[in-house]
């Protein structure tokens, strides 16, 4: 008798038994973790899907190298942005050195405004600066950000995560921007 | 009989389990293929698992196998002219396997069957791969083979083939090569299971030597290439153009095969459109088929494509293809061939550490049924299941069980030719990329 006559009854079982004893060993395993860290410590740390915490912080590597994401964040893909009020975003392309000795970041706290949370990386309509001309002061918190948000796109430009055609695009909305 | 299949099961099955115990104690450690070596980046990068792609991964293949940043990984020659990468960018995929099979294999001309019911498939494959970018928008890709399916023997060149981005700055990209048609598709080299999606290889749309444009055009991608038609052995054959002519023409005729796709997505779900149309060589009269005829006769291929992913660790695809061949057999050159097939299958990754997939494939010889000759054999009905266990990202160990559902046919004719007995197998082994 041939396996074919056994019926697929008896395969199935001992597909069953298969895959139940590859599950056995199925401990969940001992991934490569990114470890960061800034100094000033406490910054938030914003990944591809939003924030992940505060540093000091160690995610996974699937939290900043997902399967799947929104489109309108994929310029987020593969980086960590760190920001903390009165400090200057950092945007950084997470490499493999990163992964394996972690981040350490000194954040820039002088040359920044001493309390105005950082801007996002992509510029939305949601995150447009407020109408500003009753307020001096916000005048010039409306030129720093958007100052703040040119400076961090050429670092994107400049780590090749957007190409010149979306740099151009984003480059347009935030001179747009009222 | 049964108490040797049995066995067969009972021991692979131990042995899995032995194994799965010891791996499962092991440590991560880290893998660094090619792409990643050079971008400094985790293979997680690009492969929700090897070979996997995901989202990242399909967006860096369409973006020409390449990251903006690729020039940083050039040697620094202090040349604007030259983007020499800094190291020969090679890579190497191997693959081994031990198989308790229970098919018979047919000698179409004798009858003869064996009845091996195990196999050392080691190795099974090796591959080395190279591939990087050249210029602002130029990339070539191309990998040999060095070992195939037990077969031991001079390089095999399969993907070979460059890829400019932007012809003429119109937004075209342009691959000129050998490559797959079916890679407009599932390209077969990434999908998980052992088992292939063997309606591609039925149905002769995998590799050949053309030309393939596409261009994203709105919602929808664009694709329309042309290939010889023939093939890539015909540089193997002692009479073919190739070797009779000293400017090495391996097309064996003056026809080509025009081939496209059209892809869009319905909301979560990709759906292509693949169509085909050329010529192929007739069969010959007796030999079961084995032997090319003379005639060039039309080739027409229709296919339905149909893909999606859950949460970003469950795949599933789908694909159906139409074929009509006509006057394929010289035996009788006024009947016209229909046939059709395809596969659909599920990938579950349900941690870094493991994948589970399932790939059913079926094939309908259609009017090829009882033609006495080899294409007989286009007939599947089929599951494998799959467990992968992924030692570090780039190195996995491999289970694999496959069901034939079909039943078996009456022999007719003189020949025993086609898919006459089951076809369970199953499979234990090692795949790796570094």
């Amino acid at each position: 008798m041939r396996l074919s006559d056994t019926g697929c009854c008896r395969t199935l079982s001992a597909a069953a038994l298969l895959l139940y004893a590859l599950s056995a060993g199925a401990a969940e395993p001992t991934l490569r973790k990114l470890h960061i860290e800034s100094d000033p410590s406490g910054a938030d740390v914003m990944l591809i899907g939003g924030k992940a915490g505060n540093t000091p912080l160690t995610v996974g590597e699937r939290a900043i190298y997902p399967n799947d994401y929104p489109d309108n964040r994929a310029h987020l893909y593969g980086t960590v942005t760190l920001r903390r009020a009165g400090c200057n975003t950092v945007v950084h392309r997470v490499t493999l050195d990163d992964i394996a000795r972690g981040l350490k970041v000194a954040l820039d706290c002088d040359a920044a405004p001493a309390v105005r949370p950082a801007p996002a990386i992509a510029p939305s309509t949601a995150a447009a600066p407020p109408p500003a001309a009753s307020n001096p002061a916000a005048i010039e918190t409306v030129y720093q950000r958007r100052l703040r948000q040119l400076q961090v796109m050429q670092e994107l430009l400049d780590e090749g995560l957007i190409d010149a055609a979306e740099e151009q695009r984003i480059r347009r909305r935030l001179l747009d921007a009222p | 009989m049964y108490s040797t299949a049995h066995h067969v099961y009972a021991g692979a099955l131990l042995s899995l389990q032995v194994a799965v115990f010891w791996i499962a104690g092991l440590q991560t450690a880290w893998g660094m293929p090619e792409f990643a070596r050079r971008y400094s980046l985790s293979c997680a990068a690009c492969h929700s698992a090897f070979p996997r792609l995901n989202k990242f991964g399909e967006y860096f293949v369409a973006n020409n196998m390449r990251l903006p940043n690729w020039k940083d990984s050039a040697a620094k020659i202090d040349d604007d002219f030259l983007a020499l990468p800094a190291y020969p960018p090679f890579a190497v995929r191997g693959q081994a396997y031990v198989q308790a099979r229970d098919g018979k294999s047919i000698d179409p001309l004798t009858g003869a069957t064996d009845s091996a019911t195990t196999d050392f498939q080691s190795p099974y494959l090796v591959k080395l791969l190279s591939s990087a970018p050249l210029s602002e928008n130029i990339t070539y890709y191309f990998y040999t083979i060095l070992a195939e399916k037990g077969a031991n023997s001079t390089a095999l060149v399969e993907d070979a083939w460059f890829r400019h981005a932007d012809i003429f700055g119109t937004g075209i990209g342009m691959q000129l090569g050998q490559f797959q048609l079916s890679d407009l598709m599932f390209p077969r080299e990434i999908r998980l299971p052992f088992q292939d999606f063997m309606v591609y290889r039925m149905a002769g749309i995998t590799y050949d030597r053309g030309v393939l444009f596409d261009r994203d055009v709105g919602p929808f991608e664009l694709a329309f290439g042309l290939v010889n038609g023939n093939g890539i052995n015909d540089n193997l054959n002692i009479n073919s153009p190739g070797y009779r002519r000293p400017d090495k023409m391996f097309d064996n005729d003056n026809s080509k095969t025009a081939f496209g796709r059209i892809g869009t997505d319905f909301g979560p779900v990709a759906v292509g459109l693949f169509g085909l149309s050329g010529k192929q060589r007739s069969v010959a009269v007796g030999n079961a088929g084995l032997d090319t005829g003379v005639r060039n006769t039309d080739k027409r291929a229709l296919g339905l494509d149909l893909s999606g992913d859950f949460g970003g660790n469950t795949y599933w695809y789908v694909q159906y293809l139409w074929n009509a061949w006509d006057g394929f057999l010289d035996a009788d050159p006024s009947r016209d061939y229909r046939w059709q097939g395809g596969f659909a299958g599920i990938d579950y990754i349900p941690s870094e550490r493991w994948a589970f997939s399932l790939l059913y494939n079926h094939a309908d010889a259609g009017d090829l049924a009882n033609t006495d000759t080899i294409y007989e054999g286009i007939d599947m009905n089929s599951l494998s299941l799959t467990a992968s266990y992924y030692f570090m990202r780039n190195i996995k160990g491999v289970a694999e069980i496959n069901f034939d559902f079909l039943g078996e046919k009456a022999k007719t004719g003189t020949y025993w030719t086609g898919h006459l007995t089951k076809e369970n197998y199953i499979l234990f082994g090692f795949d790796a990329a570094f």
